[in-house]
């Protein structure tokens, strides 16, 4: 073994000099999952800077006053815009969506994994793991022919309402909700669970007192990222809501989102226009926006202990 | 004793490799009488670090050629840790980092420069866990094989020779193409020695190999290891006192990432020079 | 007494959550489907829309959805699953991984008008490819490689180190290890996610109003020259999906049976979606059973 090799370290089989091609066969390799994990941060600088760019334009060719953008209402398509009534909008849909798709989904998870733990596993996750993946014109268009007659004959008003946004946008997002919650609470240790029983709790103090705050963070998650959802989303509200300019008086008026407007007014405008433009800063915001629910998630699940 | 009860147990139903480990009992005890001693490879004040945490502590000693080394000691005493240095498996770990030398074959293998793919195919390994490839028998063999590139017709014949060396081919000649994972727990960690047999390796390292087993397959693997070191130098991580006194030439006793104690197995296994040998060797820890 | 009464209360809200809200649902699919698939035969699937008339079908705005979905997946599915593989396998804890990471969480938290708006910048104006096949694509691409990344991701740690060991000790490379045993262990958990994001571009509609367009040429199905302005395969052309559709009859048809239309539409699209999420979970337990079952 020991033998003419011996003094020349520098030259020997085991050295990768004298193994190119795997190491060329390495190279190649991690160069192309390089290049296309860099793909992801290239389009979303991209995305962040092309859309930052278009959306403070507006402020600064256009001589649009921020302050003004953003806390007045009435919306001609000229400099002195205000957006606030669609940032309430948004704002309202997505809060009152969660107000009654968090505590049903949240419900609904602990029923599917506490209470009929078989029958909620085996047929019902599924079936909501499904109808996260309903197309959400589908939930609009069940909304204009369901929701808002219903709105209209039973509670009055034109029916293209906040209340019907709210509507659709909710049961849009209770899969999602109810999914993501149901996951994190099979994620908490059963002997965590089973300590409770085993001191006599009832289920619902189990429940109550060691389920809910051991899930909190992921449940809290659950509901941000719903509501993210919620935020973002754009036909299904439009077609609901009635895409009226001004601010709602109640929750059977009229109203319009950020994306509402951008959807029925960007196919009207001519690019460079001052109304593009002020599309572009609506856009920016909901951009900004989603940065907002990435912070507030990642803030959340900081604080998870399991 | 226990030994003796897993002794009769493999006599009344595994006749014919009983008959090999009488033959392999003999040449062990010529080998160890008559041969003399070569060193195969040489650890030099060998230290492994995971981030700062020293696992294995200055370590000094020669690996025999066409000799077992057995490394004992207690969970966490770094022998894992050295037996995966030796091919750089510890590489994977990106906080583990080297200090000190592995002279093999004129090269300190620890070096950068070293490509470790090609010094993996000259030290093969085989684990604790039996990890076939979840496909066909034949191809678990074949993998490394077609990605070396060899020629078909020689592919063909290392399948039979490393499946028959691993004393394997009788059980699967007939079922090639079945998954792998429809062997037995020893089956499966003879394949997987097969497989580590058909890259042709001089060296052989084993970590753990019988502890995921039940003893009559451990007898086999055991068998196997004995008839295998005519051939190839194999070192050996093991839990079981008894195993490391029954397969091993030469035993290193590790406690707490030291070398506390290194020699011949028949000589550390009745007259431990140290202490602490003395009281695993006699169970007084573990 | 109270602690009992309390704890059947509680059971109550919970089971009457889960009621309302399978209630709703199943509703939802049923109200869709039985409105919807009284509209559907085969006429309604092989002819042309109608702009101002009755009787519309939509054989070409499914057409165009399954072209996109094929042209964003073809783009996509690489892509993804390289990135993927790149976080699972080769990233080192640091910098350049957490903004990857970040990255893919950015870009799969996007609004999808938003994504849209991007399109309409880049790909429809910039890159002058006008509302097209192509633009459409890419802009889907956008918003479906994250989850591609992340499915990848999830189903190669989740093949079992010890594999990935015995193809490295036996003197493979990382990156040949990666090809033939991590991605094949992971091709099940993979090809599931693949089916399941096909259904979400099925569906989407607002990534693709700025970007594939509303509206679609009369295709005559026997001209396959793909530079033929009525080919349908021509990837240049605008195209009008099947959900892009449903929101334009719903908000702007003037045809008499737009209600008609539109529940057909729904109903077809919620049956491919289905049979893509249902395809997805048969399909990843079928290659998952042969895989690791034994013989």
């Amino acid at each position: 073994m020991a033998n003419a090799q011996k003094s020349e370290t520098n030259n020997h089989r085991l050295l990768k000099s004298n193994n190119s091609s795997s190491k060329k066969n390495e190279g190649r390799g991690k160069f192309l999952v390089f290049t296309s994990a860099v793909i992801v941060i290239i389009a979303t600088i991209a995305i962040t800077v092309f859309l930052g760019y278009k959306g403070i334009r507006t402020f600064f060719v256009y001589d649009v006053s921020l302050w003004n953008f953003l806390t007045t209402t009435g919306w001609d398509g000229t400099e002195n815009s205000g957006a606030f009534a669609f940032i309430f909008g948004s704002f309202a849909v997505t809060f009152l969506a969660a107000l009654f798709a968090a505590p049903l989904g949240i419900g609904s998870a602990i029923f599917m994994t506490e209470i009929a733990k078989k029958w909620g596993q085996k047929f019902l996750q599924p079936v909501i793991e499904i109808l996260v993946g309903i197309p959400s014109v589908v939930y609009g268009l069940i909304g204009v022919t369901v929701i808002v007659p219903l709105i209209r004959n039973h509670v009055g008003g034109l029916g293209f309402s906040l209340l019907a946004g709210m509507i659709v946008v909710g049961v849009m997002i209770l899969p999602t909700i109810t999914s993501i919650s149901a996951d994190a609470i099979k994620a908490i240790p059963s002997d965590i669970k089973d300590a409770s029983y085993g001191l006599g709790a009832t289920r619902w103090q189990t429940i109550y007192k060691v389920i809910i705050p051991a899930a909190l963070p992921s449940l809290m998650t659950a509901i941000v990222l719903g509501m993210a959802r919620a935020f973002g989303e754009a036909l299904a509200v439009q077609m609901v809501i009635g895409n009226v300019k001004g601010l709602p008086e109640s929750l059977l008026d009229s109203a319009a989102t950020l994306t509402s407007i951008i959807t029925l007014d960007m196919p009207h405008t001519t690019y460079g226009s001052v109304h593009n433009s002020l599309l572009w800063s609506l856009g920016l915001i909901l951009l900004i926006m989603s940065y907002v629910f990435i912070i507030i998630i990642r803030f959340v699940s900081s604080r998870r202990k399991i | 004793m226990p030994k003796l009860d897993k002794r009769t147990i493999n006599e009344q139903e595994y006749d014919k490799p009983n008959m090999k480990k009488r033959e392999s009992k003999e040449i062990r005890t010529e080998s160890s009488e008559f041969n003399t001693t070569e060193t195969l490879m040489n650890l030099k004040n060998l230290s492994v670090y995971y981030a700062d945490n020293q696992a294995v502590k200055n370590i000094d000693m020669p690996i025999e050629k066409n000799k077992v080394t057995a490394f004992i000691g207690p969970s966490g005493c770094g022998k894992s840790t050295l037996l995966r240095t030796i091919n750089r498996m510890n590489d994977q770990i990106s906080v583990a980092r080297y200090e000190g030398e592995i002279n093999y074959d004129g090269l300190n293998i620890l070096r950068k420069e070293v490509d470790v793919v090609t010094l993996r195919k000259e030290i093969g390994m085989v684990f604790q866990e039996p990890n076939p490839f979840p496909k066909p028998i034949k191809q678990n063999i074949t993998h490394a094989l077609k990605f070396m590139k060899k020629p078909k017709n020689e592919i063909e014949e290392i399948v039979e020779s490393s499946l028959k060396q691993a004393a394997l081919w009788e059980e699967t000649k007939d079922r090639l193409n079945n998954s792998a994972l429809s062997l037995s727990g020893g089956q499966q960690q003879r394949l997987c020695i097969a497989r580590a047999l058909a890259l042709k390796p001089k060296v052989l390292l084993l970590d753990e190999p019988t502890s995921a087993l039940d003893p009559i397959s451990s007898a086999k693997v055991e068998d196997l290891i004995m008839e295998l070191k005519k051939h190839y130098t194999i070192a050996v991580v093991t839990h079981n006192m008894e195993q490391a006194a029954r397969i091993s030439d030469n035993t290193a006793f590790m406690y707490n990432g030291d070398l506390i104690e290194f020699g011949e197995t028949s000589r550390l296994f009745t007259n431990p020079r140290e202490k602490r040998t003395e009281d695993y060797i006699s169970g007084k820890f573990s | 007494m109270n602690r009992r009464l309390t704890n059947k209360i509680a059971t109550t809200v919970f089971v009457s959550c889960a009621v309302i809200m399978t209630a709703t649902l199943v509703y939802l699919l049923g109200y869709i489907l039985t409105n919807g698939l009284s509209e559907v035969d085969m006429d309604f699937l092989t002819s042309d829309s109608s702009s101002a008339m009755a009787g519309g079908g939509i054989k070409n705005q499914l057409w165009n959805s399954f072209y996109i979905l094929i042209v964003t997946l073809l783009l996509s599915a690489p892509l993804g699953v390289l990135g993927g593989i790149y976080l699972a396998e080769y990233a080192r804890p640091g910098k350049l991984t957490n903004v990857i990471r970040t990255s893919v969480e950015v870009l799969s938290s996007l609004p999808s008008i938003v994504v849209g708006m991007f399109g309409l910048l880049i790909f429809v104006q910039y890159m002058g490819l006008g509302y097209s096949i192509i633009a459409g694509a890419l802009a889907l691409t956008v918003f479906n490689l994250p989850i591609i990344v992340r499915v990848t991701e999830d189903s190669i740690r989740s093949v079992p180190v010890k594999q990935k060991n015995a193809s490295l000790a036996l003197g493979i490379t990382h990156w040949h290890t990666v090809k033939t045993v991590l991605v094949p262990a992971a091709f099940p958990g993979i090809l599931t996610g693949i089916l399941l994001s096909a259904g979400r571009i099925f569906g989407e509609a607002a990534a693709l109003l700025f970007t594939a367009g509303l509206s679609t040429n009369r295709l005559q199905f026997d001209t396959w020259n793909p530079f033929d302005n009525n080919s349908p395969l021509n990837p240049f052309r605008s195209a009008e999906t099947l959900s892009v559709h449903i929101w334009k009859v719903n908000s702007q048809g003037i045809m008499p049976d737009v209600d008609e239309i539109a529940a057909g539409s729904a109903a077809v699209l919620i049956i491919f979606v289905l049979i893509f999420n249902v395809t997805a979970r048969v399909v990843g337990n079928i290659i998952f059973n042969k895989i690791t079952g034994s013989k």
